[in-house]
């Protein structure tokens, strides 16, 4: 067991190393010029060429390419992000203020997708071919097929603009008023767990539906367990193996989402925040954000992996 | 009588056609004894024994008859009723040790199951009850091998679970379907000389179900042989071995060396397919094979009538005695 999470482990290092130089060159790749940028709000558009010069040396991009990257490699395992272009902000601040507002988002998206995604699933494999399964495999299709933008448009329609039920956007901290809160992030929250739980939910249906098929099932039922029985004891643990796959793919799902989400309900989070940097072509943001979204996935399937050993007995063997 | 079985027909309903697995068998199993069910694959046999404790998967089931087991209708039990019995009363061996154990859950969780659900006990009270099971079947190690997942172990090793698992609580039916036909020859012999001897021991009743006629001449007492979903012969074991009188029993005899034969005698298989259980012919179901065919066995099917006190056939050839 160690072994293999160690093997995991430096597949996850090795598959960051490659992400982290992907990253450096998209940020690079971008069209515009981020001083210019800088200058254009700043000075109107006039500038002369020392003080661009000067901020270039400032940032640290006048320096050749390879450079660049090291010394941003270096930084950022030191904790340093770097200073945001645009706003002359510390990255890391500007990080640790958003974080907890979209982590809030992600918690409960993640919980609501994995509960109704979950439950669905179940429901629908264990009384399959009826017409509840029908009903559902219709509603997780169309989950998990609606475009997060369209959802977000209609969800805002419906919900603010014709019955004034939940704000159309904006973000209370849970600090101010909890059921402000609470009302604001609702929308985002189900919108950004819908895929998700679409997906979660035809997965569960189909891997169960397999395990429910298997002959160790049968013999299950011949030592005198009740369906309910067979279904706890004897069919979720291995239904759930190829399941925890899918959670952590969503998990890359959800993250997109959040950058859509979050800039289509003005939620102060990282993923507006992300959007906000690339339109700006502030890189050190870019880097850092993508690089934090890179690092969230590869743990989460990191912690895919380590739960894969745990469920399945067999990984052990295998690795 | 510990099981009766009365004109028990199971079909897999896909469609409208029917695919007629069980078609109107009966049959007794007394205390103590061993019944052997023989017959190609497809001929009925599994989906008899699943009948018996109504583990037919959808879309096959029960559509009539009676399943008479200590005087009670297993195919009319509640849920309840039948949870009861299943595990407990009969007990059930797959074929296949491979896939019929949980790949996710240790043995020992495996087997304290049939105590922690039929006698409510605690686990911790199960698990020496577990180790003395695995003991009795002869695993080495017991203890240990308790916290083992299947994929750990042999194959032979998993069935000595399965058995051990169905003998959890003395049933006093065990239903064996195929349990050696996936195992080296080796292992079969004493797979099934521990299954005879325990069952022995428990004074329990044992449907061996099988396709190999000499697994049946050593372990079964009665003999009852099944083609296309129904029994054709049934008789007792040295009756049927000395003087077969259904030509399928013949065909199934001469197409296996024995041991005590010419060994020039050239071995004759039976010519031809099973008929398709979903649209079999009319008339008798063998008769596209049989060698001895007359034009009254396509008319119409023969049923099975009493040839000797204790020997059963379902041919015409035999019905005017003799």
């Amino acid at each position: 067991m160690k072994s293999y999470l160690l093997k995991r482990l430096l597949y996850s290092l090795l598959t960051l190393w490659l992400v982290s130089l992907f990253i450096f060159a998209i940020a690079r790749i971008l069209p515009g010029d981020p001083v210019q940028g800088v200058l254009m709000a700043s000075h109107m558009g006039i500038a002369d060429n020392n003080l661009i010069e000067g901020l270039r040396a400032k940032f640290g991009i006048d320096q050749p390419l390879p450079i660049q990257y090291l010394v941003w490699v270096k930084n950022f395992i030191i904790g340093d992000f770097g200073v945001s272009i645009a706003s002359g902000e510390k990255v890391f601040e500007m990080f640790m203020k958003r974080l907890p507002v979209t982590l809030e988002l992600f918690m409960g998206s993640a919980i609501w997708s994995m509960l109704i995604g979950f439950s669905c699933g179940i429901i629908s494999a264990v009384r399959r071919n009826s017409f509840l399964d029908h009903l559902l495999t219709v509603g997780a299709v169309l989950g998990l097929s609606i475009p997060v933008f369209w959802e977000g448009i209609v969800l805002i329609y419906l919900l603010s603009v014709m019955t004034h039920i939940l704000p159309p956007s904006g973000y209370v901290p849970f600090t101010e008023s909890i059921t402000g809160n609470l009302l604001a992030m609702a929308m985002p929250t189900f919108i950004m767990g819908t895929q998700g739980a679409g997906l979660i939910a035809r997965y569960v249906r189909s891997s169960l539906l397999s395990v429910l098929g298997q002959d160790f099932i049968r013999t299950a039922y011949a030592k005198g367990l009740s369906e309910r029985q067979v279904l706890i004891r004897h069919a979720l643990k291995p239904a759930m193996i190829p399941v925890t796959t899918v959670a952590g793919l969503t998990f890359g799902y959800v993250t997109a989402g959040s950058f859509i989400v979050e800039y289509m309900f003005a939620i102060p989070g990282l993923g507006r925040m992300g959007v906000n940097a690339i339109f700006a072509n502030d890189f050190p943001v870019i880097q850092a954000t993508l690089f934090i979204v890179a690092i969230n996935i590869l743990a989460v399937n990191f912690l895919v992996d380590v739960l894969y050993g745990y469920l399945d007995p067999r990984v052990k063997v295998r690795s | 009588m510990l099981l009766k079985v009365l004109n028990l027909c199971t079909y897999y309903q896909t469609g409208s056609s029917y695919v007629r697995a069980v078609d109107d068998i009966s049959f007794e199993l007394a205390k103590g004894e061993t019944l052997g069910v023989v017959g190609e694959s497809g001929c009925g046999k599994t989906a008899a024994a699943l009948s018996l404790m109504r583990l037919i998967p959808s879309p096959g089931r029960i559509v009539s008859g009676k399943i008479l087991f200590e005087g009670k209708d297993i195919t009319a039990l509640s849920i309840k009723e039948l949870l009861s019995i299943r595990g407990d009363q009969i007990a059930m061996i797959f074929q296949d040790p491979m896939t019929a154990l949980n790949p996710v859950l240790s043995i020992g969780e495996q087997l304290v199951e049939p105590f922690m659900i039929h006698r409510r006990l605690s686990r911790k009270v199960a698990i020496p009850l577990c180790i003395e099971l695995l003991n009795k079947v002869r695993i080495p190690d017991a203890g240990s091998r308790m916290k083992s997942y299947p994929h750990e172990l042999s194959g032979g090793m998993r069935q000595r679970v399965m058995i051990a698992m169905a003998l959890a609580l003395n049933p006093k039916i065990i239903i064996a379907d195929e349990p050696t036909t996936a195992l080296d020859v080796s292992i079969q012999a004493e797979l099934l000389e521990l299954l005879k001897n325990i069952t022995r021991e428990q004074n329990a009743s044992l449907m061996l179900i099988t396709h190999n006629l000499g697994i049946v001449a050593r372990y079964a007492d009665r003999v009852m042989i099944m083609y296309a979903g129904r029994i054709v012969e049934k008789a007792f074991t040295l009756n049927l071995y000395q003087t077969p009188l259904h030509p399928y029993t013949k065909g199934l005899l001469d197409s296996v060396p024995r041991l005590n034969q010419n060994n020039n005698k050239k071995l004759t298989p039976i010519k031809g397919q099973p008929p398709d259980l979903a649209n079999l012919p009319q008339g008798c179901a063998f008769y596209e094979r049989c060698t001895l065919k007359e034009a009254r066995c396509k008319a119409k099917a023969p049923t099975l009538k009493k040839f000797t006190c204790d020997h059963e056939v379902a041919c015409w050839l035999k019905e005017e005695g003799k």
